[in-house]
């Protein structure tokens, strides 16, 4: 008998297991969101054009997606597993979908299709105005739901949300930092011949986001709906708790194109960051004036890509001196290390929105009431200025440290306790670079998005 | 024979992106009239620079103009000025239409001879640059081209500044969605097509 202590498995927890292979999961929070979405694509198409009245831009911008890195980091992709996109890829795809394999393109180069769309879906909403712009907004939703719709039309499962959604990659990244994870007994599962978790059986479908849990090491494609746990006819699957980061410190497969992403994130944030504050606009025109340009929108394009490329650069200058004692090939060394930057991402992009949720989230209720033809105006926040800024820096300097913290963890895990101090500390100090300059953007107070 | 295979897919990823970029384009541009986005005048001796938020101001939704007045000889910002917005015009050909559609829902003075712009110092948190004059909860009620006439008195002297202000329909883009729609019942044709095929083939 092993004494080795089982970790903690919340599908001991019998009601808790019985909800989770019942019915009504996750219809019944689906059921939620898709109302919610109907709402804001109506609001965000055809409501009010000003970005203050529209309960779309409300619901979105200050509500859903400042809660959203939360979720992810307590509750792994759950958020996809009961995404409005997700309930409409699965109805379009069972009323009229041809059900034909992935495309190999797809699935080689989906993760690049995603930080391109990401990179340009930033770059467009400084430019044409999506986040303050209710039909900006609504524009983006539309694209997204006809992206969906026409993959679901052609191909199986969720091949939008898997391999095309950047929303998706953004959480499959956030949440391998995050607190949970459901992974399979791969002892029992080496017994299994049906392989019904993958294949689907009369009480679920297989595996929505194509992945087969004995062979499942990280959160990245995981949205805990719930599939494998009806299906599988041992018992086999486990929710446990684990501590935060801890995904990245033994991980066996990496990939560039995730790493790629986590760096590039470090400045979409940074740009989110600057062009926020009061001081934006008289700085964008003091780059206008320095470059001789003309034109705002040829300025921020220049300042965006120079935000875009500076950590990819950082990380592989940090890459380059580090290899020295780790005699990986810099490539591998990148995508390794790469991930390590995702808990500071993941911080900074709660501590961003931390301040649109705490600083405006009334204005989702004002905007709610507009619904009913009732005009309210008032106060927006919830908390004073200076109580969010002490909570940001303190996500920032956790975010910080837990980036530092992994990054020495993936060396002491891949090169020995001995060499991992001095494979480990160039990327220590971009890091450091990258947690300063984040937390340096939260002592100035930020602008509204209502 | 991987070469055509490979500029193909490039070709199709580039305009993808360009496809992406359109709808955002368009909206973008539908939504941002010129006239009414940033507007600078010299009148009387005044430097005079109209804003309006939202960019595009739509039909029967409120919006605030703001006006940053300036010393014409010396670049200074002019404050306490009386600042009267008047009733805003309608452009019909070349001729106005003296058509009182423009209304206040924010409470401000208004008298026969126009509503007093206040004077602001800050928004919110932001502080405004002086000289800075504002008038919040203007509506119009009718999308087109509308005029706007300004009076600034101050020891400068007196003068008056007409403005044009693009007022879009606030409706939705029925063409962005019709598109949209579109490709989806396209794609959904070819789906069909597809399951047929490959039920035949089975």
């Amino acid at each position: 008998m092993s004494s080795k202590k089982q970790p903690i498995n919340f599908l001991n927890v019998s009601w808790l297991k019985r909800f989770l292979k019942s019915y009504f999961y996750p219809r019944i929070f689906q059921w939620i969101t898709v109302f919610a979405f109907a709402i804001i694509m109506f609001q965000t198409l055809a409501g009010p054009t000003l970005a203050h009245d529209n309960f779309g831009t409300a619901a979105t911008w200050v509500l859903w997606w400042p809660l959203i890195p939360f979720f992810f980091f307590l509750l792994g992709r759950f958020w996809c597993g009961i995404c409005p996109f997700a309930w409409v890829s699965d109805m379009t795809q069972k009323l009229f979908g041809a059900n034909l394999k992935v495309p190999k393109f797809i699935r080689k180069n989906g993760l690049w299709i995603i930080d391109i769309t990401f990179i340009f879906i930033t770059w467009s909403d400084h430019v044409f105005g999506i986040v303050e712009s209710p039909r900006g907004s609504g524009t983006l939703l539309l694209l997204i739901l006809a992206g969906v719709m026409i993959t679901a039309l052609f191909f199986e499962r969720r091949t939008w949300c898997r391999y095309l959604c950047f929303l998706g990659s953004l959480s499959g990244n956030y949440s391998r930092a995050g607190m949970l994870e459901l992974r399979a007994d791969k002892e029992t599962c080496n017994t299994c011949t049906t392989r019904d978790c993958y294949k689907g059986n009369d009480k679920a479908p297989g595996c929505p986001m194509f992945e087969f849990p004995m062979a499942m090491e990280n959160n990245a494609s995981c949205n805990l709906c719930g599939s494998c746990i009806k299906s599988c006819p041992h018992d086999s699957i486990r929710l446990t708790p684990r501590v935060p980061t801890s995904e990245f410190w033994s991980m066996t497969r990496v990939h560039f194109e995730e790493s790629f992403l986590a760096i590039v994130i470090v400045g979409i944030v940074f740009v989110q960051n600057i062009t926020m504050l009061n001081f934006y606009p008289a700085f964008l025109e003091w780059v206008e004036q320095t470059l001789g340009i003309a034109n705002q929108d040829v300025a921020f394009t220049i300042l965006f890509l120079i935000a875009m490329t500076t950590p990819v650069l950082l990380l592989f200058a940090a890459t380059a001196v580090s290899k020295r004692y780790s005699g990986e090939t810099l490539y591998n060394a990148f995508a390794r290390f790469g991930y390590a930057v995702i808990p500071l991402d993941l911080s900074s992009h709660m501590a961003h929105n931390l301040f649109h949720l705490l600083a405006e989230g009334k204005a989702v209720y004002y905007t709610f009431m507009g619904l009913f033809g009732v005009h309210m105006e008032g106060p927006t926040e919830f908390v004073s200025d200076p109580t969010i800024q002490i909570m940001q820096y303190i996500l920032v300097i956790a975010g910080t440290i837990g980036s530092m913290y992994t990054a020495y963890r993936i060396a002491k895990g891949n090169y020995g306790a001995k060499k991992a101090l001095s494979v480990a500390m160039p990327y220590l100090v971009v890091i450091f670079i990258f947690g300063v300059l984040n937390y340096l953007t939260f002592v100035v107070r930020m602008g509204m998005r209502m | 024979m991987n070469y055509p295979r490979k500029s193909l897919k490039k070709i199709l990823i580039s305009l993808s992106l360009l496809v992406l970029t359109l709808p955002f384009a368009t909206n973008a541009l539908a939504s941002e009239p010129a006239s009414s986005s940033k507007i600078e005048q010299d009148t009387g001796a005044y430097h005079v620079i109209m804003q309006t938020n939202p960019e595009s101001l739509m039909a029967n939704q409120a919006g605030t103009m703001t006006i940053i007045i300036q010393n014409k000889a010396t670049g200074q910002p002019v404050t306490g000025a009386k600042v009267m917005m008047m009733t805003s015009t309608m452009k019909s050909g070349s001729a106005d239409t003296g058509m009182g559609g423009m209304g206040m829902s924010s409470g401000m003075d208004s008298t026969q001879g126009g509503t007093a712009m206040k004077e602001q110092s800050s928004m919110g948190s932001m502080a405004m640059a002086p000289g800075t004059y504002m008038m919040e909860g203007m509506k119009f009620n009718q999308a087109g081209q509308w005029n706007q006439a300004i009076i600034i008195s101050s020891p400068l002297g007196e003068t008056t500044t007409n403005f044009p202000i693009t007022v879009g329909k606030s409706g939705p883009n029925l063409v962005l969605i019709g598109s949209v729609a579109g490709a989806v019942v396209i794609a959904g044709l070819l789906a069909a097509m597809l399951k047929r095929r490959k039920s035949e083939k089975v």
